[in-house]
């Protein structure tokens, strides 16, 4: 997105969602205007359809599905530049870990086994269909354990939405249920000794 | 009056008549997101436009209309704001001008009128916001 600044035109490099938002998600674009014999103004955002996609303290908030423009314009309301994006509905949820090559996540297909004390970090993604939704969707995080074994799996932030580390505590099982915008994933997860 | 003097005042008339007709025109500046409409007719000086979709456009009159300014009659169905390209473009009497350009946000369906004043004349633009269509709808 935003990569199809003229030449001629305020030179603009802007970070936005390369996907529909999901809905219920929130994300804040990273924007920034170059603009020939000056720094970057001052901007504020707004949105053509706020019932679609709301601007609320500089974050583009998802409301329901649709499309609708972001706005960027200086505080005189002058438009520097605009950007169409879609909000679309989440039908799947995805949880996956940074792949150990780099360039992106692998989806986690089946059953985590883990040694104890080992870790995991994983991340979710909603899924409209076949296409990746942008935003942060909110998600929850919760494990639950086998009857009477304890705890066998803590799940600890690190900082980032929608990113748990995994840690293995004792041996066990364990279930890891994630919930975004409305819709559920679970891993299963094994910890051995 | 001779025949001659006569030819000179029919066509200062046709001048003076015809000149209603020149500039400003508007020229659409963007294109249409997937989906909507987002569309200005420079001849008829109409724009259709997609609730929710946003288009940019320039005034042009041998060059970019100076001193331009636009409102719009109803804000609610289309709102006017004026935009920086960072650009000179010539113009024909004045030199290099800043480009004169406009975004026209289709906020809800209905018709109203944008006005376009300037030093090299004024255009009002027919402007008619449409109903989301397909996922725009949605």
């Amino acid at each position: 997105m935003f990569k199809e600044c003229s030449p001629a035109d305020a030179g603009c490099r802007r970070a936005a969602p390369a996907a529909p938002l999901a809905v219920g998600s929130r994300l804040r674009p990273d924007v920034q205007v170059d603009v020939a014999g000056s720094v970057m103004p001052v901007i504020a955002l707004a949105s053509s359809r706020p019932e679609v996609v709301d601007v609320v303290d500089g974050a583009m908030i998802a409301r329901a599905p649709g499309m609708a423009a972001v706005v960027i314009a200086t505080p005189d309301g002058t438009v520097i530049d605009f950007q169409h994006l879609w909000v679309a509905d989440a039908d799947r949820l995805v949880v996956e870990r940074p792949s150990p090559l780099g360039g992106g996540a692998e989806e986690i297909v089946g059953p985590l086994e883990l040694v104890a004390g080992e870790s995991v970090l994983l991340s979710s993604t909603l899924l409209g269909g076949a296409q990746r939704l942008a935003g942060d969707g909110g998600a929850t995080w919760t494990a639950t354990a086998c009857d009477g074994c304890g705890e066998v799996v803590a799940l600890l932030q690190d900082g980032v939405a929608g990113r748990r580390r995994v840690v293995a505590r004792a041996p066990g099982t364990a279930r890891v249920t994630v919930t975004a915008s409305g819709v559920t994933a679970t891993v299963d997860v094994a910890v051995v000794p | 009056m001779s025949r001659r003097a006569s030819i000179r005042i029919a066509a200062a008339l046709a001048i003076a008549l015809a000149a209603p007709a020149c500039g400003p025109w508007l020229y659409a500046a963007s294109t249409a997101p997937p989906g909507a409409i987002a569309d200005l007719d420079t001849k008829h000086a109409q724009a259709y436009l997609t609730v929710g979709a946003v288009m940019a456009f320039e005034c042009q009159d041998g060059g970019p209309c100076r001193h331009a300014t636009a409102r719009s009659d109803d804000d609610g169905i289309a709102e006017i704001l004026p935009a920086a390209l960072a650009r000179l473009e010539p113009h024909w009497i004045a030199g290099q001008q800043p480009a004169a350009a406009f975004v026209l946000i289709g906020h809800a369906p209905g018709k109203t009128t944008v006005r376009v004043r300037s030093k090299d004349g004024d255009v009002d633009l027919r402007v008619t916001v449409l109903p989301a269509t397909g996922v725009a709808a949605r």
